[in-house]
């Protein structure tokens, strides 16, 4: 059995009837672990699973599963989900296989949303891996006037989501020196959108604990705000 | 058969049409009916004494009564010549009637097919017949009438001699060419024409005018047809059926008509020409029964512009014609964008992964309006040329400026009844294409059946099951092409045809929710596939058309797999081929709402060009009260205006004309206004430029020359049959006439009915012993 595997556990087989959208975690090879997972899982799958709940209320139209769903990069059936969400990209370590298998996933059409990842040491640790994946294409600032701010809700500024501790006792909303919250992008050679990198910001959190009555709504109102805008971004474009 | 009449009868059964029968002494009637009763009498008699021998067997008895029969018959023959029979006819006075001999002098007579000439060729033949030696049939003419020679091609002029021939003349329009002769020798008394030609009629007007003016002159057409009526060896590009308008980047499927003569079983290559560079060859084999094969040719329009595609049979050995081998058409490859608006239910990959598919598309502006939640939709790529609305338009004139419709998973109850109709008016009146596209909440299980989107659905489709929460997903589908499906350019996904049809199958299998097993009436099938969910083959694609318009199926939900396969190359383009094939299919031959077009897209110089254009308001409904003026841009560079007027017979058909001299490629542009206000323009392009129509077909016509001789009274006459064309013409009612009697009682026929009744008689006796 795979590590990620070992990990799962999910109410209704996922394929038992087949849906028009998964919400697809990336389950990579990286250096830190947590329990029998690597740092792909922080968080899961209480956020993917309180996103969906949030996301089929608010795109009621959308044919999603209702669970989370995980997979490597090997998997040949990544390529039958188009939108794949990541976190914790400091600690990511693809093998060639999973670099592989991934260039070919985002060239090919899919779309892949990076959270929760702080500071310059984990930057610099995505950029490489990143380089050596779409080494030709760089990572440029999403200015706020690109339609992933707007095809649903009009976003207006980047906030910084604040992991749940400091978020919920009022602390600083950033980790290491991770001051600003950017959102930056990779496009392919026709403009299209194939990575979305929110970076010094946590909105899996923010999904992750919506319903705890310490945690600042508006910080949770922005991250679903954020997350629906992917969804109906990378189904659209 | 006419042979055997004339020897028996003495004169041709025409003569025997055109006189009046008489008797030239009918005074002799009373005695010879007197003579004709005694000698009767007197016959009976004689047979009745000699009658009765006691050794008679009863087959004897009954023959006793022949003799008396043919004798008084060879006596009514007698009397009947002693009455002197005669044929009154009229005949024209010697060197005081005329005639026109009219000459084809154009190229198609130069075909060396006819044998009875010194050369074998037609003009040989044609030179032969009218020259001024003793014998010829101009000399035979020339003995009882005024000749007068005319040469034509479009028209016919007077000519001294057959020295002015040239037999190089590009047109030969039969029927003008007759009428101008009949003008030029009008005030004459003129016994008829001669037309000497092979039928090749290059004329784009219907003959029977020409014909008619002709017969209501009482001028009768004596046709003399040169060249054999079938070639022996010969291939001809006989018809081609192209699109005159396509979008650049875009599959053009012509079809070729390709007729041969002694070449049946013999495999070809017919090869498509643009500007000089072959785009297509493709291989055509004659059927060794049939004469005639069509041809189905496919080729990329990539060169914007009015392109003219060039479709030719390289000669054969041995074939006697080889300027027929060739064709071209004029098509105008057209850069512009055509807006089709997408209309989806549901946020779904396969509506992403289309759009992507033809968004570099420069020929294709989607539209999308996605709802994402209930009452909120999604638009996208609406610009400054297209209007903006929310969810689905709700008048027409938002619907009816694009040219194509696309319909996902979008159940009916979404809609208004006026909005279901709208859309079905989008396709069968303003003429545009919708795709229906499968779905969860698609066709039957979008609880289409029982309303007018129904209409559109080129499928049967069934009631939802009251039951039903989701529809059951059929996977698995490895598609296949339909009969139809393997020759269709929307399914063409590679540039060769065998490759494309090889390549269905091993696409990765899709899945699908509906169920579609029925085609309806008129609706063709072009993809389809087994599923072990269903007995019945499942239709994937169909279309059909809907009024003006057409209506298109595709049913898989997920295409997409196509795009981002595990198993498909990431530089693959079957995905992108596929969609946007489809997408221009779907909006290919839409009309727009100002449209103009000539009548032809090419003409001889000199020709008049009917240019008719549509003219429709932003509803698509026909307007009349608009000024419609078309500016002519000639090949010199100079402009022309022709307004162009309400034809009164159709709603917003306007009509002009316009003389085209200078060879070359012609460009119009209509401009079409309304109280004031443009209503819009449209261009359209033609070309002038020697045809050559006269080499199609170019055996010798005898339906043609038979029908011209039929219609005016005239006679079709063999080539070197000068006596009978003398004679025919003799007996005409045109001219100066006088009146002739011709005696019929030395007829052959009389002579040997006499014989064989005298004979018949003189057997019988012997038989019956009374000789």
């Amino acid at each position: 059995m795979r590590t990620y595997e070992r990990y799962l556990y999910r109410p209704v087989d996922p394929y038992e009837v087949q849906r028009e959208f998964y919400f697809t975690r990336l389950a990579y090879s990286g250096h830190m672990y947590r329990g029998f997972a690597g740092s792909w899982s922080i968080d899961y799958p209480k956020a993917d699973r309180q996103f969906m709940i949030g996301l089929k209320r608010l795109l009621d139209q959308l044919d999603a599963y209702d669970y989370d769903h995980a997979l490597p990069a090997t998997d040949p059936d990544l390529f039958r989900f188009p939108f794949l969400y990541s976190v914790e990209v400091g600690y990511m370590a693809l093998s060639p296989a999973e670099r592989e298998a991934l260039r070919r996933y985002l060239l090919a059409g899919g779309f892949w949303v990076i959270d929760d990842f702080w500071g310059s040491w984990e930057w610099a640790n995505l950029e490489r891996e990143l380089s050596l994946l779409l080494p030709e294409y760089p990572i440029v600032e999403l200015p706020l006037d690109h339609p992933i701010f707007h095809c649903f809700y009009d976003v207006e500024e980047i906030l910084q989501v604040p992991n749940v501790g400091q978020g919920r006792y009022g602390g600083p909303t950033w980790e290491q020196d991770g001051f600003t919250p950017h959102v930056r992008g990779i496009f392919d050679e026709q403009g299209r959108l194939m990575v979305v990198i929110n970076w010094n910001t946590d909105l899996g959190d923010a999904w992750e604990w919506a319903e705890d009555e310490w945690y600042p709504v508006r910080f949770s109102h922005y991250a679903y705000q954020m997350g629906v805008n992917f969804v109906v971004y990378a189904m659209s474009h | 058969m006419v042979g055997l009449f004339e020897f028996l009868f003495k004169y041709r059964p025409a003569l025997f049409e055109e006189g009046r029968f008489t008797f030239v002494s009918p005074g002799w009637m009373q005695v010879a009916a007197l003579l004709a009763g005694t000698l009767l009498v007197v016959a009976a008699f004689s047979y009745r004494r000699t009658g009765g021998g006691a050794d008679r067997t009863a087959g004897a008895e009954r023959l006793r009564w022949l003799p008396p029969v043919f004798r008084s018959l060879a006596i009514a023959v007698i009397v009947f010549c002693l009455l002197q029979p005669a044929l009154v006819l009229s005949t024209v006075v010697p060197q005081e009637t005329f005639v026109g001999v009219v000459v084809d002098d154009s190229r198609s007579m130069a075909m060396p097919d006819e044998a009875s000439a010194a050369d074998g060729t037609r003009a040989g033949a044609v030179l032969e017949a009218l020259s001024v030696e003793s014998g010829s049939m101009l000399d035979r003419l020339a003995e009882r009438f005024q000749v007068r020679l005319l040469a034509f091609g479009r028209s016919a002029e007077r000519i001294e001699s057959t020295e002015q021939l040239r037999f190089a003349r590009a047109d030969s329009r039969i029927g003008e060419a007759l009428v101008a002769a009949r003008d030029e020798l009008a005030g004459l008394p003129l016994s008829g024409l001669v037309l000497f030609s092979d039928g090749a009629d290059s004329a784009p007007a219907e003959l029977g005018d020409a014909l008619l003016t002709l017969k209501a002159a009482g001028t009768p057409v004596y046709t003399v047809g040169v060249g054999r009526p079938r070639l022996r060896k010969d291939i001809e590009v006989s018809r081609v059926v192209a699109p005159r308008q396509v979008l650049e980047g875009s599959t053009v499927e012509v079809e070729v008509t390709l007729s041969q003569t002694g070449f049946g079983g013999r495999a070809v290559n017919l090869e498509v020409e643009d500007d000089g560079r072959i785009v297509n060859v493709e291989q055509v084999t004659f059927p060794r029964g049939g004469s005639a094969v069509t041809a189905r040719v496919m080729f990329a329009a990539n060169d914007e512009g009015a392109r003219e595609f060039r479709f030719q049979v390289a000669g054969q050995p041995g074939e006697e014609l080889l300027l027929n081998n060739e064709r071209t058409a004029l098509v105008e490859v057209l850069k512009r964008r055509e807006k089709i608006f997408f209309f989806e239910g549901e946020p779904r990959d396969e509506s992403k992964f289309l759009r992507r598919a033809v968004s570099q598309d420069e020929n294709l502006h989607v539209v999308s309006m996605t709802r994402q939640a209930a009452n909120k939709f999604y638009g996208m790529n609406f610009d400054e040329d297209t209007r903006r609305f929310e969810g689905f338009p709700t008048r027409r004139e938002e619907l009816f400026e694009y040219s194509g419709v696309i319909l996902g998973s979008m159940e009916a109850s979404f809609f208004t009844h006026d909005q279901m109709r709208m859309l079905v008016d989008f396709a069968a009146q303003r003429g545009g294409g919708v795709l229906l596209l499968g779905g969860r909440r698609a066709f039957s299980e979008g609880g289409f059946a029982g309303t007018p989107l129904a209409e559109l659905s080129p499928v049967v489709l069934h009631d939802r099951p009251a039951d039903q929460v989701r529809p059951e997903l059929l996977t698995d589908l490895r598609l296949e092409l339909t009969p139809q499906g393997r020759v269709h350019p929307a399914t063409l996904l590679r540039d060769d045809r065998e490759e494309a049809n090889e390549l269905w199958p091993t696409l990765p299998p899709l899945s699908a929710y509906q169920r579609a097993t029925e085609l309806k009436a008129g609706a063709t099938a072009l993809l389809q596939a087994e599923s072990p969910m269903v007995s019945d083959p499942m239709i994937v694609l169909a279309h059909h058309r809907i009024g003006r318009g057409r209506a298109i199926a595709f049913t898989p939900h997920d295409s997409w797999h196509w795009q981002m396969s595990a198993e498909i190359p990431l530089e693959d383009q079957t995905h992108e081929r596929l969609w946007r094939q489809m997408l221009r299919w779907l909006v290919s031959y839409v009309p727009d709402r100002i449209e103009i077009e000539a009548d032809r897209d090419r003409f001889e110089p000199g020709s008049i060009v009917t240019l008719r254009a549509t003219v429709r308001d932003e509803a698509f409904q026909e307007v009349n009260r608009a000024q419609v003026v078309a500016a002519i841009e000639q090949p010199s560079g100079e402009e022309v205006e022709v307004p162009l007027d309400w034809s009164v017979e159709r709603d917003g058909e306007f009509i002009g004309t316009f003389t085209a001299s200078e060879t070359g490629l012609y460009r119009v542009e209509v401009d079409a206004r309304a109280e004031g206000q443009l209503l819009g323009v449209a261009t359209s392009r033609f070309a002038v430029d020697e045809l050559n129509e006269e080499l199609f077909g170019a055996a010798r016509r005898d339906s043609v020359l038979k029908r011209i001789a039929s219609e005016t009274g005239g006679r079709q006459v063999e080539l070197g049959r000068a006596d009978r064309l003398v004679e025919d013409l003799s007996v005409s009612s045109e001219g100066t006439l006088v009146r002739e009697a011709r005696d019929l009682w030395d007829m052959p026929i009389l002579f040997l009915v006499l014989v064989a009744l005298l004979g018949g008689e003189w057997a019988v006796r012997r038989r019956l012993g009374m000789a």
